[in-house]
């Protein structure tokens, strides 16, 4: 991995159309601004990471589909009775 | 092409084959987060009385999920895009946007999930779609469909 110092509204650019600048640093935590064209999605790793693991679950998943219709309409019926 | 329809029979998860045409058709683009290579998926419903809709890949049978209009449990939903990002499906507000959530349908369905923080969602006139993350922090990965605001359903 490339480790770069960089202060305070310094900025580095990943190819020719990014650019991460340092907006803050107070303790442990960075403010990083990022310009980038709109066709790159930028995210937090962690949510990133948790929607593709709850992809692959759902790809996996193998419970009762016809019973999980049951019970939304079963649901539906009883608010409607409510 | 003299029909428009151009009906085929394609291979599913669910173990049938089933006919559609090019209306059930849709393109994912870059994937859905973790399965980027497979971009061509038709829609087919469940059954007429299901709420459910299968999102089957057209390249790999095996690849299946469960999606749902989140409207139909969750009615005030409307999660949260950048223009940029709509834009890459031809879309300039998400009120023009029909919504997918993927399901996750467990051992006991009780505890089914719908992804409400990263919906697929599509534009119907060009049938592109994309998986696209909700900048709004009250949308949950694991929204339960039948728990009261999205919390795991009380136990009888």
């Amino acid at each position: 991995m490339l480790v770069l110092a960089r202060h305070l509204n310094e900025s580095i650019i990943i190819g020719d159309d990014i650019e991460i600048v340092v907006v803050s640093v107070q303790h442990d935590q960075v403010k990083l601004g990022i310009k980038a064209p709109r066709n790159i999605s930028v995210h937090r790793k962690e949510v990133y990471d948790e929607i593709q693991r709850e992809n692959r679950l759902a790809a996996d998943a193998r419970g009762d589909l016809s019973k999980g219709a049951e019970l939304l309409k079963q649901r539906f019926k009883d608010e409607k009775n409510q | 092409m003299t029909t428009s329809e151009n009906k085929r029979l394609i291979k599913t998860r669910f173990g049938k084959e089933v006919e559609i045409t090019d209306k059930n058709l849709v393109t994912i683009k870059d994937g859905l987060l973790g399965f980027e290579t497979y971009e061509s998926y038709a829609v087919i419903p469940h059954g007429d009385e299901s709420p459910f809709l299968w999102l089957q890949s057209l390249d790999e049978p095996q690849l299946a999920f469960i999606t749902i209009d989140p409207r139909i449990f969750a009615q005030d939903y409307v999660p949260n895009f950048s223009e940029n990002e709509l834009s890459s499906i031809e879309l300039t507000s998400i009120s023009e946007a029909v919504l997918l959530a993927i399901v996750v349908i467990p051992d006991d369905p009780k505890l089914m999930t719908a992804n409400l923080q990263a919906p697929i969602v599509l534009n119907a006139k060009n049938r592109q779609g994309k998986q696209m993350i909700s900048s709004s922090q009250e949308h949950k990965v694991r929204h339960y469909i039948l728990g009261k605001n999205g919390e795991p359903p009380e136990k009888k």
